[in-house]
């Protein structure tokens, strides 16, 4: 299985409905209803690379694992900490510190980086500034 | 997948005085596909279903044959934003109403899967 297949897969087991969506503004989305039913809403043709899917699934996914989910009411502060709270939760699972590490001493440049992981460079970037944050980079 | 009325389907391509080859071209499916939904031999995913509600000015719930007007949504007032949570992919801004719709018409398809999955 490849690293998108291995996140779809994770996504069944946890009995998480998956399904495409075609919003013309939407890329992705997770939802928890009030009987606790979980699905996760990704589009297509807004999401072109197996990266760009690759990342958003596993991203909407830990908001449902790590229960980093928000309500219309809730603050932009509340959802920017929820949005950091699933993409530390990705970064941290998805992108090994000492790998990364080794790649970037390799002189690998971003892109190659995301292809490895199979994420944007945009978690890329985003790992990079957790990991220096937290001294391990 | 959604259950399309395929008689409202055939009426609305009729009004536009169209063939089924006109709407598959339009829609980039194969003429087959259209016939099999005007049959209801056939579901259609939730992306299908959204484009012919556009392609025609139409809501998807009268597509579905559960609103007589073309532009009413069933139970529009059953699904409100603290009946869930969610969390959206992307910068973190404030939704503008087109997003909130949408946000709301998913919640609606994915309570839908649930309630068949229960049965």
């Amino acid at each position: 299985m490849n690293k998108l297949e291995c996140t779809e897969q994770m996504i069944y087991d946890k009995e998480i409905d998956l399904i495409k969506c075609a919003s013309k503004h939407i890329r992705a989305i997770a939802f928890r209803l009030s009987d606790g039913y979980e699905g996760i809403f990704y589009n297509q043709k807004l999401l072109k690379t197996y990266s760009d899917k690759n990342t958003a699934l596993l991203h909407e996914y830990y908001h449902l694992e790590y229960d980093a989910m928000y309500s219309l009411n809730d603050s932009l502060q509340t959802r920017k900490r929820r949005e950091y709270k699933a993409n530390k939760a990705l970064i941290t699972k998805h992108v090994p510190c000492e790998r990364l590490n080794e790649l970037i001493k390799k002189g690998y440049h971003k892109y190659e980086i995301a292809e490895e992981f199979l994420l944007t460079e945009e978690i890329i970037d985003e790992a990079i500034r957790i990991y220096k944050n937290m001294g391990e980079l | 997948m959604a259950k399309l009325h395929g008689d409202i389907l055939k009426k609305l391509r009729q009004e536009k005085n169209w063939t089924q080859k006109d709407l598959a071209e339009k829609l980039h499916k194969a003429e087959s596909t259209v016939g099999m939904w005007e049959q209801g031999r056939r579901e259609l995913d939730y992306e299908s279903l959204k484009e012919i509600a556009d392609l025609f000015q139409v809501s998807t719930d009268f597509l579905l044959g559960r609103v007589t007007n073309k532009t009413d949504r069933k139970g529009d007032k059953d699904i409100e934003f603290d009946d869930f949570q969610f969390a959206l992919y992307g910068e973190v801004k404030d939704l503008s109403d087109e997003e909130k719709q949408d946000i709301l018409d998913m919640v609606k398809i994915l309570k839908k899967r649930k309630d068949r999955k229960d049965d």
